[in-house]
């Protein structure tokens, strides 16, 4: 037994014997009769004699008066310690209770009218609470992409109950893997652990492997010889020796493993069978490389049912359909649409929706999971460059710039810049070309690109001068440099440059950066340690890419930038950054919120598909669409059992109800009763 | 234990007899008497008649003869008929002696009105009627031992003095009223009507004082007097019943049922006394004090034997 009163007992034990004393003086006080005269005590004394006889009954009978009241007393004074009986008694559980609230819960498996499928998991889990003994400990945890933990190990029923009630469907796919860590990990320590999981079970293979049945750090403290054998041990061979199945050796793949030893692990399936679902399982639109205002779609639709579908399939662009098209697909067929050459319109926004049609009759005929019905993808920015060329006539490099349709370009020479800059004539430039010249300061443009800049001026110092630098080491991954081949490059001079931190080598001779990139002012500037009259690099095919490059990622256009993602994931979404910029405004479908941003990414977690704007504190904006895009998601099919690492698992056992509960309750109604029981029989003169 | 003071609501003692006998009361009493003059006609040397058989004129009843017996009252006539000696008795006239014996023990001391002063208004209604009558009055108060008496008194005029003794009488003692009736009738000589008023609530037994008038050749009288809550009493809770008389302390947690044992038991005993009196053809009259006195009276007048 033990006790929540907060008060040491044997305070109140002094303040319960006071109390007794009172009503044994009370009882005395009590027993202090009321005298009354009469006439003839003759007449009471007949009346009284048969009464006589039963004396002592009648003492026992004031005795049990009295015994009712000391009882009474101490039953209040024991409902005020709050007492607990059982505990030593009946250990409980320990239950984490897994909700599935992944993006397949969303499914209406009843009709799509009917409540989702997530409704039916949180009345399981519901029903799972209330069956809970008095000594169970459970904790409700979420499992969607992420895993949360809606409440700590406790046994309020009702506000675990509360707790579930709170839980919603997300966009994101589910991971098994992770939940079963996060409960493992609660569990760690804990007696009669459990574990119950209450979804669809559509759940990865992978997830359900990377799990040990047997303790893995145990297995792992043995050293492990080369052979991968641990020392000592007897061979299984051995008569009389028990074989003993050894866990996972505490490698690399033992520590993607989660430990489940001694885990009961319970699973509970929802969700009906036989669904028809068809969905968008890939949606992407991509700008030719060549003509940046044409654009190609890309869509792949799975038949996740058994029958032949119907299907509308029509691509918005904003909110004017573009292509509409009707197509059959068969059970379980993916089918992949490709739309090309789209253009026109300003919309960077594209919708894909899918409608599943009565075969018969041509009217919609929605399955049971919508979310996988609608995808939204966005066009990358298209942008028309203003260049000015600060140059004494330099036709390779002219050339170069006109190449590419969207800019335009226009030239100054080097000994007019200062005069035009004062005169405030060269504002509205995207970017600005100095060729072997160095002006005081950074443009006013956003960007600028320095062909051998030097001088105090410089923005790069250099280090020093090499003759006839090979580049031997090109940052492929940069988008200035990408697709671009400097290795054969002849340079008569090269500066080397000093890189401070931001900076980025484009091209390197052993070492020494040649061609950088990076950040000053907060504008993106690119330096060629060299002047276009000694190089052969113009000649080459490296040059106007290397130049539209360099324009492209000045302008953010970076035609490998993704901006459709898969909802469940950690987005790291590069922005426009500088090296103050701690974080930017994300505006969701679920609201705004801010990311932090860490190395020119904005990071934050798609929760829900739909579309994006991110806005930093500069002004700048980007904007990426998500959609569930995921097959195992899906494919909303429940599993009727699911198993990790080979054992099946079963549903929950009956709870028994334990003694553990908090009795004070019944001590105020023992009491009560016991007041009853003294007014009706002190009423009645029963116990008088 | 102290003798229990009954006392009024205002907390004033009830043992006020100074309106006790008053005008009011004296007019009843008169009016009482014209009652009973028309309930009997005998006018001749007293105007009350004894059940005393002597040497009256009027015919009683008849007995066997027995040696030594007076020849003259010999029923001749039937022996003729029927061959038997029968002997002819006769009413004896006298004046009649009344003898009104009012228990003023500490028990009459209870109830609302006192059940004393009921008795004193009943005393003093016969005692008036007797004067009246010609009859010799006596009042003789009793507890445990007899009080001072009023002497024999006849005529209507000694009514007053009547009153002032009524008023006199100091309460107290138990109530035993075999010892008290036998000292009375020891130091009665002269036999007559002996009116017992008293609540008959005695430790020692009623019978043996009854029978004692009775062997005694009185013509005893037996009136009850109560107090409805002593036949009903109003008790609850715990309590210690005190006998006012003997002082006796019990301990007693009233209840419903025991209630209504005791009410059952007050009937018994007061049927008891009804019956002892009435198997031994002594007149019994049983009421409470909530019955004006007077129509007790005119009851005792109409049940006979007292007027004649």
């Amino acid at each position: 037994v033990t006790y929540g009163f907060p008060v040491p007992l044997q305070i109140l034990g002094y303040l319960a014997a006071i109390a007794a004393g009172l009503v044994i003086v009370a009882y005395i006080l009590k027993l202090r009769r009321r005298r009354q005269e009469i006439p003839f005590s003759k007449l009471w004394q007949r009346v009284l004699r048969e009464k006589d006889a039963s004396s002592l009954w009648r003492r026992l009978k004031r005795l049990f008066s009295l015994l009712i009241q000391l009882a009474f007393l101490a039953l209040i004074v024991g409902a005020v310690t709050d007492p607990r009986v059982g505990e030593a008694v009946v250990t409980g559980r320990n239950i984490v209770v897994i909700v599935d609230s992944s993006a397949s819960m969303k499914t209406r498996d009843e009709g799509p009218d009917k409540p989702a499928r997530i409704e039916r998991a949180k009345d399981e889990a519901r029903n799972l609470l209330r069956r809970l003994g008095g000594a169970d400990a459970a904790m409700v945890v979420r499992m969607d992409g992420q895993t949360t933990a809606m409440s700590r190990f406790e046994s309020d029923v009702p506000h675990l109950v509360k707790v579930v009630d709170g839980i919603h469907a997300s966009d994101t796919p589910a991971d098994l893997h992770r939940a079963l860590r996060a409960a493992s990990d609660a569990l760690r320590g804990r007696k009669d652990p459990m574990i119950v999981i209450i979804g669809d079970g559509a759940y990865s293979p992978d997830d359900t492997s990377r799990v040990s049945w047997t303790p893995i750090m145990a297995s792992a403290a043995a050293p492990v010889t080369a052979a991968g054998t641990v020392p000592g041990s007897a061979p299984a061979s051995t008569p009389g020796s028990a074989p003993v199945a050894p866990g996972p050796a505490k490698t690399d793949d033992s520590l993607g493993m989660i430990d489940l030893a001694g885990v009961d692990v319970r699973f509970t399936p929802v969700g009906h069978k036989d669904l028809r679902n068809v969905g968008i399982i890939a949606f992407n639109v991509r700008r030719y490389l060549a003509n940046k205002l044409s654009y190609e779609v890309l869509v792949e639709l799975q038949n996740f049912g058994e029958k032949q579908e119907t299907i509308r399939v029509t691509l918005y662009s904003g909110d004017e359909p573009v292509d509409v098209k009707t197509l059959t697909i068969a059970g379980g067929e993916r089918m992949r649409q490709i739309y090309p050459d789209l253009g026109g319109g300003d919309e960077r926004a594209l919708k894909m929706k899918l409608e599943p049609l009565d075969a018969t009759t041509g009217q919609p005929n929605p399955d049971v999971f919508a979310l996988d019905d609608i995808a939204h993808a966005l066009l990358p920015v298209k942008r028309r460059d203003k260049v000015l060329l600060v140059t004494n006539d330099n036709l390779y490099l002219e050339a170069a710039l006109l190449l590419d349709s969207n800019i335009t370009v226009d030239k100054v020479k080097p000994v007019e810049y200062a005069a035009e800059l004062t005169a405030g004539k060269l504002k509205g430039y995207d970017v600005v070309v100095f060729d072997s010249f160095t002006p005081d300061e950074l443009p006013p443009s956003r960007s600028a690109i320095y062909f051998n800049p030097s001088g105090e001026k410089s923005p790069w110092k250099v280090a020093r001068q090499i003759k006839k630098p090979i580049l031997n080491d090109v940052e492929a991954d940069h988008p200035t440099t990408r697709w671009v081949t400097l290795t054969d490059v002849n340079i008569a001079l090269g500066s080397s440059f000093k890189l401070e931190p931001g900076d980025v080598a484009l091209a390197s001779a052993i070492h020494d950066p040649i061609i950088v990139a990076g950040r000053r002012d907060g504008r993106k500037v690119v330096a060629f340690g060299f002047g276009l009259e000694g190089t052969d690099l113009m000649m080459r095919v490296a040059f106007p890419i290397l130049l539209v490059n360099s324009l492209d990622w000045f302008a953010g256009d970076d035609s490998e930038l993704l901006t459709t993602f898969r909802t469940g994931q950690m987005w790291a979404i590069p922005v426009d950054s500088t090296d103050t910029m701690r974080e930017v405004t994300v505006k969701g479908p679920q609201g705004v919120t801010q990311a932090p941003v860490q190395t020119g990414r904005a990071r934050f977690y798609g929760q829900h598909a739909g579309i994006y704007e991110i806005t930093t504190p500069n002004g700048d904006g980007i904007s990426v669409a998500a959609n569930l895009s995921n097959p195992a998601e899906s494919d909303v099919e429940p599993a009727d059992t699911l198993s990790l690492a080979g054992k099946q698992l079963e549903a929950p056992p009956q709870f028994k109800v334990s003694l553990t509960r908090s009795i004070w309750k019944y001590l105020v109604l023992g009491a009560l009763l016991l007041s009853a029981i003294e007014w009706l029989t002190y009423n009645r003169r029963i116990t008088v | 234990v102290g003798v229990p003071q009954a006392k009024n609501r205002t907390g004033r003692p009830v043992d006020d007899r100074s309106q006790l006998f008053n005008d009011e009361f004296l007019k009843k009493l008169e009016y009482l008497y014209l009652v009973s003059k028309k309930l009997f006609a005998g006018m001749i040397r007293a105007e009350r008649r004894t059940k005393k058989t002597g040497s009256g004129i009027e015919f009683a009843d008849h007995r066997h003869y027995t040696s030594g017996d007076d020849f003259r009252y010999i029923d001749w006539n039937i022996y003729g008929r029927m061959d038997k000696l029968l002997l002819r008795l006769f009413e004896e006239e006298e004046d009649l002696s009344i003898y009104l014996l009012v228990d003023c023990s500490k028990s009459m001391m209870i109830g609302e009105p006192v059940k004393l002063h009921y008795a004193m208004k009943i005393a003093a209604a016969l005692c008036y009627v007797g004067l009246a009558n010609l009859d010799r009055v006596s009042i003789i108060p009793f507890s445990d031992d007899l009080h001072e008496r009023l002497p024999p008194a006849r005529g209507k005029g000694r009514i007053f003095k009547v009153f002032d003794f009524l008023r006199s009488v100091e309460p107290g003692g138990i109530t035993n009223l075999g010892p008290s009736l036998t000292k009375f009738v020891h130091q009665t000589k002269r036999r007559g009507l002996a009116v017992v008023i008293s609540d008959f609530y005695d430790p020692t037994g009623y019978e043996e004082a009854l029978n004692v008038l009775r062997y005694n050749k009185y013509e005893p009288f037996a009136i009850q007097i109560y107090d409805r809550k002593e036949a009903d009493p109003p008790l609850h809770g715990d309590l210690s019943l005190v006998d006012c008389e003997t002082g006796d302390l019990r301990e007693v947690t009233i209840s419903a049922k025991l209630l209504e044992e005791y009410r059952k038991e007050h009937e018994k005993y007061c049927q008891e006394l009804e019956d002892f009196s009435t198997s031994r053809a002594i007149p019994f009259f049983r009421t409470h004090t909530g019955v004006p006195f007077d129509d007790l009276v005119l009851r005792i007048f109409r049940a006979g034997g007292f007027l004649k």
